[in-house]
């Protein structure tokens, strides 16, 4: 590998040598990236290297907003201070890969991440969180549940060329907040996250792993919010939790090449789903 | 010291990355090599057009089978595979140009460029089409196929009364396994002024692969010199020798270094792999459960060549009965030929495969006869003395009971199920030929020489990450009270050692070690003892003492070295003849037979069809641990490959290896040391046994919590759904 290596110690700097060469790529945990590169998939002409810039490891209050870092790994995700801000990027955090991925890759990598469909993005998406993009001219609030999860890769949509994530703004909510996993074979995962708050009227559930983005289930969002019971907030009924897995099932139509395995992913995900809101509301 | 843990030479530099394997070794004026690969699985090669090649910047060379001698072929048992694709193509992925240039990148834009124009022809894929139908090379498609026929039919009992039969079936499948060896084939090339050519390759099996080499290239073997390198690991095969011998080729052709490094996609599609298999069996047993017969028709997937394929189904068949006295065994076995990548050995050659349905059938039998699948297993037991379905008498320890008892007795699994998951249990045992069968007469040669009390060993046994060198450091412990000798790898200048796997350096090569140590140490002792009037034998060497059984004599070990400046001796170590399997597959054709026994639980997710292996206990019938933290790597590795074939690793899917999450800490129920005759301290090879019963048990488990039949592996999640 021929290419440059910088090591900018600031976000500006780091953004400025992005800007200055439209073919350099940002390196987090390079957990995704790395073997990408060594594979010579990609042949970025220099890589910058996040590891020092100090303000991408930061987390914050902002009027209702939590402020995550890009650079916060998923072992730091899970830690008892952001489990508790943020349960279901903490669930999801507990579940990725291995402790050495969990020690090196990090949100802003995650998002953008090729290999693999993002675990955190589903959970982004229910909670109607945005991706900061930051270049020389300004920061872009991307929302990914906003983006078109069907129509190829998701990185393409969110970031423009020579942008740098620096990181997520996520309303802070009170309720549940639930993040289901299951392996579906072949190395590859459903992810369900949901959302659901004390006032009645605001369920959001998205499903990751089924297509290219998260896709965010509105319908069934809708049907469940009404049979929410307006004072206890408890559902109507013990069977809404298996009618609201199918109807998410019905809407996110997982992709797969054979006819078996849609089924089967169909099957998952109506299953997470109905756990995920028999978990939140009890049952 | 032999029965003591000794940490590996090469374990710090492999995990901190600064281990040097092949694909890391540069050599001035380098060029690399990427191969032309066949997107076909059958066509006819209308021609190969490398002008374009040439017009690539970087560029230095391209080879096909015109610079060859006519019929460069190779093969381990027969030579019938072209080092490039001589007017055919018989597998998606199979050689047939190389490029050569200066850059990696130039290597393949060049690659890129060469023109083959290939018309398609029928591919045969289904091994079972692939019998009957048009051959596919001029050998034919039927590798090798051996008709057991043991013993005779029970129709009567003593008292002349007719047997009750309980009958069962089954059709039963494995698919084919990728070793996934952490670095993949490689070679580097260098040409030599004498016209020969330096080969450095990881290869565990340099002799065979330079004879097959200089052939392929038209040199004398003399002109060939091939250096074994760091292997970065071997699940079995390594090292294709087509793609050496093409290395060794453009190195002449363009008189520079030449080095290749095939990439991961490359590796799965290049063959190597486990034999995939398709299995009918019938059993017959008796109404107390003593099995009365074994019959079964076994195809193998050999691939587009035949590799190694006739050579394990000469191991299966002897297994395919099981650990299991068998008054009357029926068993046609095949392997075909098919336009699929060549198969290879993995682990457990042709013994995993048959476990698999060998152990469905007992748990469908138990089921049939209401028993319990341990007390079925126990009652049928082979043990010494008995005779395994090829007629050969086993005159070994053969602990099959007493692995299975040790890991029924051992303690379940404390922890209660996981909350909506079903609990099962299975239990499998294997067996598993070692060393060279049918005849291989294998032996094994090492030089030990003491020099002012450092000891250097010198073997062609290769270390491919079987913790080798490890061994042999122990027995000169053991022996000659050195820990720390150094350990050569001799390559082609010492006579061969044969290709690790199936036990053979820890039995024939570590003889030779032992028995040369020995002998250095009875000529050193014989002064020491002279001087207190005793022979050499009453002596023990010991942590740096030399000690006398009545400790009258208790001196420091370097009195030993005092007066012998240096001594040099050769040990060699053959293994126990054997003979060919005759047509009825009859015959002593194996040297050893190892057996291991298994219990997994497993955790099922009935509705999501995830499975979760809670845990795997094993006992292993290991004659002597010579290495208990070695023994437990290669148990655990072996679960590993196990679990991956079992539950994750989906042929016809994106390849999933297992991941440290799939899993569990393995737990060894008991290691059975009942010492081997013939094997230098009794030890046999481990890591092949230890994984035959994994898949299987892992399977009966899942059958065991959810009452499916599931005849095929990999058992994936949507298989496993219980509504
Ligand atoms: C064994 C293994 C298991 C895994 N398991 C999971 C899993 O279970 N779930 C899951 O979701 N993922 C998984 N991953 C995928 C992924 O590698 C990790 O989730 C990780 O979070 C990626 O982050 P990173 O910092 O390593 O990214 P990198 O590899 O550093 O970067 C990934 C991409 O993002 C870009 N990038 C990184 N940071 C920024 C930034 N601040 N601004 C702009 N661009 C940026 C890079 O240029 C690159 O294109 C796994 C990976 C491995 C190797």
């Amino acid at each position: 590998m021929d290419a440059t290596i910088l090591m900018p110690l600031s976000l500006d700097e780091a953004v400025d040598a992005l800007a200055r060469d439209p073919r350099a790529l940002p390196v987090a945990g390079g957990t995704d990236l790395m073997p990408r590169v060594n594979a010579e998939l990609v042949r970025p002409s220099a890589l910058v290297g996040l590891a020092k810039v100090a303000d991408l490891r930061r987390w914050g209050y902002e009027d209702g907003f939590a402020m995550l870092g890009a650079g916060l790994t998923w072992a730091r995700l899970a830690d008892a201070d952001l489990a508790a801000l943020v349960p279901a990027l903490a669930a999801a955090a507990n579940e990725v890969g291995t402790a050495q991925v969990r020690a090196m890759g990090t949100l802003g990598g995650n998002i953008l991440a090729s290999g693999r469909p993002a675990d955190s993005l589903p959970v982004l998406a229910a909670l109607e969180a945005t991706v900061s993009c930051r270049s020389p001219g300004g920061v872009r609030e991307v929302a990914p549940h906003l983006l078109e999860p069907r129509s190829g890769p998701i990185a393409e949509q969110l970031l423009r060329p020579g942008e740098l994530i620096t990181g997520v703004r996520v309303p802070l909510l009170r309720g549940v907040q639930e993040f289901v996993k299951a392996p579906v074979g072949a190395g590859r995962y459903l992810t369900l996250a949901l959302v659901a708050g004390p006032v009645v009227g605001d369920v959001r559930c998205a499903v990751g792993g089924a297509h290219p983005g998260p896709v965010r289930a509105f319908e069934a969002e809708r049907w469940l919010a009404g049979r929410m019971d307006a004072r206890s907030g408890r559902l109507s009924d013990a069977r809404d939790a298996a009618d609201f897995g199918r109807l998410v099932a019905d809407e996110v139509r997982p992709e797969a090449e054979q006819r078996a395995a849609r089924a089967h992913l169909r099957h998952v995900v109506a299953v997470c789903a109905r756990r995920a809101v028999q978990r939140a509301f009890g049952g | 010291m032999i029965g003591e843990s000794t940490p590996r030479p090469d374990g710090d530099a492999k995990a901190r990355g600064r281990f040097s394997y092949t694909g890391d070794l540069w050599a001035p004026g380098l060029l690399w090599c990427v191969l032309v690969r066949s997107p076909h699985r059958h066509a006819r090669i209308l021609g190969v057009d490398a002008g374009a090649a040439y017009a690539v910047p970087g560029v230095r060379g391209v080879v096909t089978a015109a610079d060859l001698p006519a019929g460069a072929c190779h093969g381990a048992i027969v030579a019938d595979r072209p080092v490039l694709a001589d007017g055919v193509v018989r597998f998606a992925g199979e050689a047939v140009a190389a490029v050569a240039a200066e850059t990696l990148q130039a290597a393949r834009a060049g690659a890129a460029a060469v023109l083959v124009s290939y018309q398609p022809l029928e591919p045969a894929v289904d091994p079972e089409h692939a019998f009957a139908g048009p051959p596919l090379h001029p050998d034919g498609n039927v590798l090798r196929h051996i008709a057991l026929r043991h013993g005779r039919p029970v129709r009567v009992r003593r008292d002349g009364t007719p047997v009750e039969e309980v009958v069962v079936e089954g059709l039963y499948e494995v698919p084919a396994q990728y070793q996934a060896n952490p670095a993949t084939d490689a070679a580097l090339a260098l040409p030599s002024p004498d016209g020969g050519v330096e080969l450095h390759v990881a290869t565990p099996y340099p002799h065979a692969d330079r004879d097959q080499v200089a052939e392929c290239l038209g040199l004398p073997a003399g002109m060939v010199r091939l250096m074994p390198t760091g292997a970065g690991g071997s699940g079995g095969s390594r090292e294709d020798v087509g793609l050496t011998t093409v290395v060794g080729l453009l190195a002449l052709r363009t008189g520079r270094p030449v080095k290749a490094v095939l990439d991961r996609d490359e590796s799965l599609r290049a063959g190597g792999h486990r034999h995939a298999a398709r299995m009918k069996y019938t059993h017959r047993a008796d109404r107390d459960g003593r099995l009365l017969a074994v019959e079964a028709q076994i195809i193998l997937d050999g691939g587009a060549y035949a590799g190694v394929s006739p050579e394990v189904i000469g191991r299966l068949i002897g297994c395919a009965a099981g650990p299991y006295m068998v008054p009357y065994a029926a068993v046609d076995a095949w392997a075909v030929r098919t336009n699929n990548a060549p198969a290879g050995a993995m682990r457990g050659p042709g013994a995993v495969q048959v476990c698999f349905a060998h152990e469905a059938q007992m748990d469908k039998l138990a089921d049939a006869l209401g028993m319990d699948p341990v007390e079925l297993r126990l009652r049928n037991a082979l043990s010494t003395g008995t005779m395994l379905t090829t007629g050969q008498v086993l005159d070994g320890p053969v602990p099959v009971g007493a692995a299975l008892r040790a890991v029924a007795e051992a303690a379940p699994p404390a922890a209660p199920p996981a909350p909506g998951t079903l609990r099962g249990t299975g239990y499998a045992v294997g067996l598993m030929p070692l060393l060279g069968i049918e005849g291989a007469d294998e032996s094994s040669t090492a030089t030990v020489r003491l020099d002012g009390g450092v000891v250097t060993v010198t073997c062609a046994a290769v270390e491919v990450g079987q913790g080798f060198v490890t061994l042999v450091r122990q027995i000169v412990d053991e022996v000659l009270g050195v820990p720390d000798a150094i350990v050569l790898q001799a390559g082609t200048a010492l006579p061969t050692a044969g290709a690790p796997g199936v036990g053979r350096h820890t039995w024939l090569t570590a003889g030779a070690v032992e028995q040369a140590a020995r002998e250095i140490r009875e000529r050193l002792l014989a002064p020491v003892a002279a001087r207190y009037g005793m022979t050499a034998r009453l002596l023990d060497v010991r942590d740096g003492r030399i000690r006398s059984y009545d400790g009258l004599i208790d001196l420091p070990v370097d009195v030993m070295y005092e007066d012998t400046a240096t001594v040099t001796t050769a040990g060699a170590c053959r293994a126990p003849s054997t003979e060919p399997l005759d047509d009825a597959g009859q015959g002593n054709a194996y040297p050893a037979v190892a057996f291991s026994a298994c219990r997994v639980v497993v955790d099922l997710d009935p509705e999501l069809g995830t499975i979760r292996v809670v845990d795997v206990t094993g006992a292993y019938d290991a004659g002597r641990v010579l290495d208990p933290a070695q023994a437990r790597v290669r148990v655990e590795s072996s679960v590993a490959m196990g679990v991956g074939l079992a539950l994750t690793e989906d042929a016809e899917s994106v390849w999933a290896p297992p991941g440290p999450w799939d899993v569990p800490q393995v737990r060894v129920a008991a290691w059975i040391e009942e010492p081997q005759p013939g094997a230098p301290f009794g030890a046999k090879g481990l890591g092949d046994a230890a994984i035959v019963p994994v898949p299987a048990a892992l399977a009966a488990a899942v059958r065991n919590a959810t009452g499916l039949e599931l005849p095929r592996l990999p058992m994936r999640p949507r298989d496993v759904v219980v509504d």
